[in-house]
């Protein structure tokens, strides 16, 4: 009955989709038009335009898991035109590892009081004990 | 406390020769009499408010509260002086000191960062309006600690996101700090975890570049170092002669 | 003459009249420099910019040959700012409003501002005839003191509000819809009754919503006015409203150019029944629930606009919801502002959005809901903020941290309890990672309670939270029991979501306890083996008019023992006649797994208003140790809201424990419990299976007196609770609320082993035959009462009144209880 919950993740594609974009004909501008702004671009020249959607599923305490995956990379050359498009799914995904090695940062942390008695608020009155034998710490249930 | 308090009002109305009155502030200011000293200056001020001891007195009063960490009023002080004199000749003491006392407020990455955005606009206003006053150099190396700051935070949230699974908006956070923090310390990071999120999406080519850049830029870093051990466990021949991607290419424009 | 004017270049510029500001500074802000040309405009925007510093009350610039005169007067100094004359507003609330300061420039337009602003304060509370004077008093070296004379006058009250054209409602239903208020005399802690016009405004949006969420979609305010009454002291304000006729829903259509829509399809979701009242927020809630049913099929970008055409003849309006293609937006970035406390990923995670995701309304507005739950903020809201890009947007998520911590203290003496200190700290979001720790000292002659608990809501980063609790009590239940208990324990707990809505929660708990029954000396008969029927008399003599004033008591094991009785501890072993409640005195081991399944379907975590929510635990116990039970309980709350601030709820519960073992009992510690607030018109353990001491006067028979003895608990309760929620008197600042409660149910039946036999005895007090038995019938009880919840400043307060309908006699009841509801 556990009936997983489902998220929709990036891009949402409208009537045409990213894989229809042709080689050789569209334009920068033509794939401006007909998909709107790619969810990344490549990491320094922008020639490389990225379409990612995602599906996952999160079930109970597990992470969510990608159920589909498309993504679509569409690189232009000099000219502005396509070049090409490189497709990838789920399937080509690795499970990497990610490294737990952090670059330090600075930054006044929260000193130890303040953090515990930053925060009370107010003083407040004991809890009326309602101590029954089944209830022995008279935890509100 | 109430007669110390009383005491020193009355000490400071009596009227006495500017200069006198200034130099008796500045000698409690040494003693670290903190409050007596600003007592004193806004006296200066209130007494003789023409002289050129009345504008020393009122950046004099900022530094004082900034000794006793009282920034608020540091600010507010030295925001007086800069709304009177702005041509004055400690304006570029006043702006520096409300940078200094914005900067002493920053936190740890994990909240929220107001501050640190604060601090980064009054520095640049430092080094904006005195480029050569001697407050220029520290201005300068706040400022780099301040974008340090600023890119930590992007790692921060970027990791959180690569750790629960949102691999795109990771990846776009991460580009944020190549592409805005490049000459932070964070950038190797951010360069790694590009290769990372990119080679667990199976994006080889956009893996290679970012690891290729690293390489160059980074050669012996451990990022690096990590970058070639996983890309190679993944069956990507890292060939160093790949073409080189430098950062600073990135500023020539139209540089490819 | 004109051109020489400004012909030739500047050789030198001039400063005069300057004291204080360096001429510099002045230079600094001149738009000429020398060897400029004398350029006439730029001289007239250097006399704007000077004057724009605010620093100078006037200034000229001319042409002296071929120097260039600029002529300042510097304005004064603030030397100190003093009001008079002001009671209502304090000295420091106005000082916050005013610009001047002290060594501040002094500016006249910068007075006028600040008079404008102290006015403005005067009115918001209400003061509308107030004056202010602002007088300078020139000091030398061109310093002045501000000096604000204020006569506040009289509060402006409201002395009536009336209404003109309303047929359909009286005035004082439209009175009650609106904010303001008329003055009486009761309402001195509310300020509504003050007059201040922006609230008429909000006053006049109120009206229309009520109108047109009953059906008057032409209702118009056709004005407000406000006349101040002769003695200026309060007005009168009439609203003249045009009605307009009453109209019902015409024919309700969907239409789509989206062929994954289709029609049929969302006309279903569209709670719109034709020929039904028109309401207003019926419009609003189609489109909610359009844009939901869109978002479900996949249509991240729906725009919908509702088209209504109204025919004023028929009476009726027929909406028309036309659904097509949204703008195409992306979120760009997720800012997380104004967590000074918690940690950016505790909220980032709550969130169902991600950076680079589609804007999504729907999943924004949950996502705002599960910060909100998390109950470490005052407020929360999420803005859009456009980037330069017209498909991409930022999202704020702007939070308002609120204290989390809260630490009770108390000390003191009570009726029950010789002395008593309670120490309590709780920190809800521990070191800012949303973790919840709560720690509680108490002692007291009766009881000593230790009480560790501490939970991580994502265990290992995952959709799992995971918690720790450690206790030990010792209880002397004497007056419930007759028993002390010593427990320790430590168990283990996790929760995960199976679905959007239904939670699961697994536990293990290890307990150990010790119950021993208080020792009581009894002197033993020992031919019979019974209890001593010895009666020593304390004191009366007989009096003429009632020889039977004697008391007597049983003769106890300190009196003078001959050789026919001895001592004995009621439940020593060796006693033949000991009491059954002995059996329960013993040390065992019990090893309990459990899990609790909770299902919500409300509208509103904190205050639900529609929907209802289910929990189901069962605790079983055996796996090790020496006790062996099933105990299960099960929770249904419904609600319902009935019109503003009026909520109807049930909630039915009941519980049912059995042993896995047969022929064994079930330990008192493991039984259920019922009364306090858990029953509202009882004690704590006031109803249900109780030993009573049934005094019999031997001549007729008759039952005497019944005294009450120890409560037993039982296996089996079921109880249901309604309420309604009655809407606040009190303003909603003091968080007053009140309900009507109905409460009924009942607790019963114990295992045979469990149930004490009957046995005569005598009765203590009166020295007459009693019989001691153990009364056990689940028979139905029913309270009927209110209750006040006061969220006071020392956490929230909870006081029943309460009339008993139905009880057994020998149920212990109460009629008022003070209970401070915790939120551990």
């Amino acid at each position: 009955c556990l009936t997983p919950s489902r998220d929709y993740h990036g891009y949402v594609a409208d009537e045409t989709q990213p894989e229809d974009i042709q080689p050789g004909e569209d334009t920068r501008s033509t794939v401006l038009a007909q998909l709107g702004s790619p969810s990344t671009k490549s990491l320094f020249d922008d020639n490389t335009w990225i379409y990612m959607s995602e599906l996952q599923e999160r079930i109970a305490f597990y992470r969510p898991k990608v159920k589909t995956r498309k993504i679509t990379a569409i690189s232009f050359g000099t000219d502005d035109k396509v070049e090409e498009i490189l497709e990838y799914s789920a399937d080509d995904g690795q499970v990497i590892n990610y490294a737990s090695r952090e670059t330090p940062t600075r930054g006044r942390e929260l000193g130890l009081w303040e953090q515990i008695f930053g925060t009370v608020g107010n003083v407040r009155l004991p809890n009326s004990d309602e101590i029954t034998p089944d209830n022995p710490t008279g935890r509100r249930r | 406390c109430q007669n110390r308090e009383k005491r020193q009002r009355e000490l400071a109305y009596v009227e006495r020769p500017v200069e006198q009155l200034y130099n008796q502030a500045g000698r409690e200011l040494d003693q670290h009499d903190y409050e007596t000293a600003i007592l004193l200056f806004n006296e200066v001020e209130r007494q003789h408010p023409y002289s050129e001891w009345a504008r020393k007195a009122m950046v004099m009063t900022a530094y004082a509260h900034y000794q006793r960490h009282d920034y608020d009023e540091t600010i507010s002080a030295a925001q007086r002086y800069i709304s009177l004199h702005p041509g004055g000749s400690e304006a570029a003491y006043a702006y520096y000191l409300i940078a200094i006392s914005q900067f002493e407020q920053i936190v740890d990455v994990g909240r929220d960062q107001g501050m640190t955005v604060q601090t980064k606009a009054s520095l640049q206003d430092v080094l904006r309006r005195f480029p050569d006053s001697k407050y220029a150099r520290d201005a300068q190396v706040k400022l780099d600690m301040v974008n340090d700051q600023l890119a930590g935070k992007e790692m921060e949230v970027g990791r959180w996101y690569l750790r629960s699974n949102q691999t795109l908006a990771a990846i776009n956070r991460f580009r944020t700090v190549v592409k805005e923090y490049d000459e932070t310390s964070h950038s190797e990071e951010a360069l790694y975890r590009l290769v990372e999120a990119y080679l667990s999406l199976g994006m080889r080519p956009q893996a290679t570049e970012a690891a290729a850049t690293l390489g160059y830029n980074y050669p012996d870093s451990d990022w690096y170092r990590m970058a070639y051990q996983l890309m190679t466990s993944e069956g990507i021949m890292m060939d160093t002669s790949a073409p080189k991607r430098t950062l600073l290419q990135k500023l020539i424009p139209g540089g490819k | 003459q004109e051109d020489n004017r400004y012909g030739g270049t500047i050789r030198s510029i001039v400063v005069q009249g300057n004291k204080r500001i360096e001429a510099r500074t002045v230079q600094s802000y001149l738009l000429l420099e020398p060897g400029d040309t004398f350029d006439p405009n730029r001289i007239d925007l250097s006399l704007k910019t000077l004057f724009a510093t605010n620093l100078f009350a006037d200034v000229s610039i001319d042409r002296l040959g071929d120097d260039l005169i600029v002529r300042v007067v510097e304005n004064p100094i603030i030397n100190r700012v003093i009001f008079e004359g002001n009671k209502a507003l304090k000295e420091d609330k106005l000082r916050e409003e005013i610009q001047a300061e002290p060594r501040g420039i002094f500016t006249a337009a910068r007075v006028q501002s600040d008079v404008q602003r102290v006015l403005e304060l005067y009115r918001q509370s209400g003061r509308f005839a107030a004056k202010v004077e602002p007088q300078y008093k020139p000091l030398e070296q061109n310093r002045v003191d501000l000096i604000f004379q204020i006569t506040e006058g009289p509060v402006t009250g409201v002395r009536s509000i009336n209404f003109i054209g309303n047929e359909a409602y009286s005035d004082s239903r439209l009175r009650s819809e609106i904010v303001t208020k008329q003055s009486r005399f009761w309402r001195f802690f509310s300020s509504n009754d003050n007059y201040d016009p922006g609230r008429l405004e909000y006053d006049r949006d109120q009206l229309r919503q009520f109108y047109q969420n009953n059906g008057y979609y032409d209702f118009r305010v056709t004005s407000a006015v406000a006349e101040l009454t002769p003695d200026q002291k309060d007005f009168y304000i009439t609203m003249t409203v045009d009605e307009g006729r009453q109209y019902d829903f015409g024919e309700v259509k969907v239409e789509t150019a989206l062929e994954k829509l289709n029609a049929e399809a969302l006309r279903a979701a569209v709670p719109i029944q034709e020929g039904a009242l028109f309401r207003g927020d019926l419009i609003e809630s189609t489109i909610d629930s359009l844009t939901y049913a869109a978002g479900i099929a996949g249509y991240a970008f729906v725009d919908i606009r509702p088209q209504l055409d109204v025919n004023p003849e028929t009476g009726r309006i027929d909406v028309t919801f036309v659904v097509d293609e949204g703008p195409r937006v992306y979120i760009d970035r997720i800012n997380i502002v104004g967590n000074t406390q918690t940690l950016d990923r505790v909220i980032r995670r709550e969130l169902r959005i991600s950076e680079g995701d589609a804007f999504n309304r729907i999943l924004l507005d949950r996502s705002k809901n599960r910060v909100r739950a998390l109950g470490y903020f005052k407020e929360v809201d999420i803005e859009e903020v456009p980037t330069d890009e017209p498909d991409r947007t930022i999202v704020n998520v702007s939070v308002q941290e609120q204290p989390t911590g809260e630490l009770s203290f108390a000390a003191g003496f009570s009726s029950v309890d010789s002395y008593l200190i309670d120490l309590s700290a709780s920190q809800r979001n521990l070191r800012g990672r949303g973790q919840s720790v709560v720690a509680r000292v108490s002692s007291s002659s009766r009881q000593q309670v230790v009480d560790l608990r501490f939970t991580e809501p994502r265990f290992l980063d995952r959709n799992l939270s995971a918690g720790i609790d450690v206790f030990a009590t010792r209880q002397d239940f004497g007056d419930i029991s007759y028993f002390t208990s010593d427990t320790y324990g430590a168990g283990v707990r996790v929760g995960f979501p199976l679905t959007e809505r239904m939670q699961l929660g697994l536990s293990y708990r290890l307990q150990y306890d010790d119950i021993d029954v208080t020792d009581i000396p009894l002197l033993i008969d020992l031919e019979t083996g019974q209890r001593s029927t010895r009666l020593i008399q304390t004191g009366g003599a007989d009096t003429p008019d009632d020889e039977t004033d004697d008391t007597f008591r049983r003769a106890g094991p300190d009196d003078v023992i001959d050789g026919q009785e001895t001592v004995l501890d009621r439940c020593d072993p060796t006693y033949l006649y000991r009491e059954t409640i002995c059996r329960s005195e013993r040390t065992d081991l019990s090893s309990i797994i459990g899990y609790q399944l909770y299902w919500d379907r409300t509208n509103d975590p904190i205050t639900p208003t529609r929907g209802f929510d289910v929990s189901l635990s069962q605790d079983l116990a055996g796996i090790g140790g020496d006790v062996h039970y099933l105990r299960t309980e099960t929770r249904a709350s419904f609600y319902r809201g009935i019109w503003k601030g009026v909520v109807a709820s049930a909630r039915l519960s009941g519980g049912y424990v059995f042993p896995l073992e047969d022929g064994e009992g079930i330990r008192i510690n493991n039984r259920f419990f019922r009364g306090g607030s858990t029953f509202r018109g009882f004690d704590v353990a006031g109803l249900g299976p109780r030993e009573i001491l049934q005094v019999v006067d031997p001549e007729t028979g008759e039952i005497v007196a019944t005294r009450r003895l120890n409560a037993q608990g039982g296996n089996l309760y079921y109880q249901g609770t309604f309420e309604l929620s009655l809407p606040n008197v009190f303003p909603e600042e003091y968080g007053i609320k009140s309900a009507l409660f109905v409460d009924a149910g009942s607790l019963g039946t114990l295992r045979g082993p469990d149930k004490a036999p009957t046995f005569y005895t005598t009765d203590p007090i009166t020295g007459l035959p009693a019989v001691q038995l153990t009364k056990e019938a689940a028979s139905l009880r029913a309270s009927a009462g209110l209750s006040v919840f006061w969220n006071s400043p020392f956490g929230p307060i909870r006081f029943d009144f309460s009339q008993i309908l139905r009880s057994e006699d020998y149920d212990r009841t109460e009629t008022f209880r003070f209970s401070t509801s915790t939120r551990f």
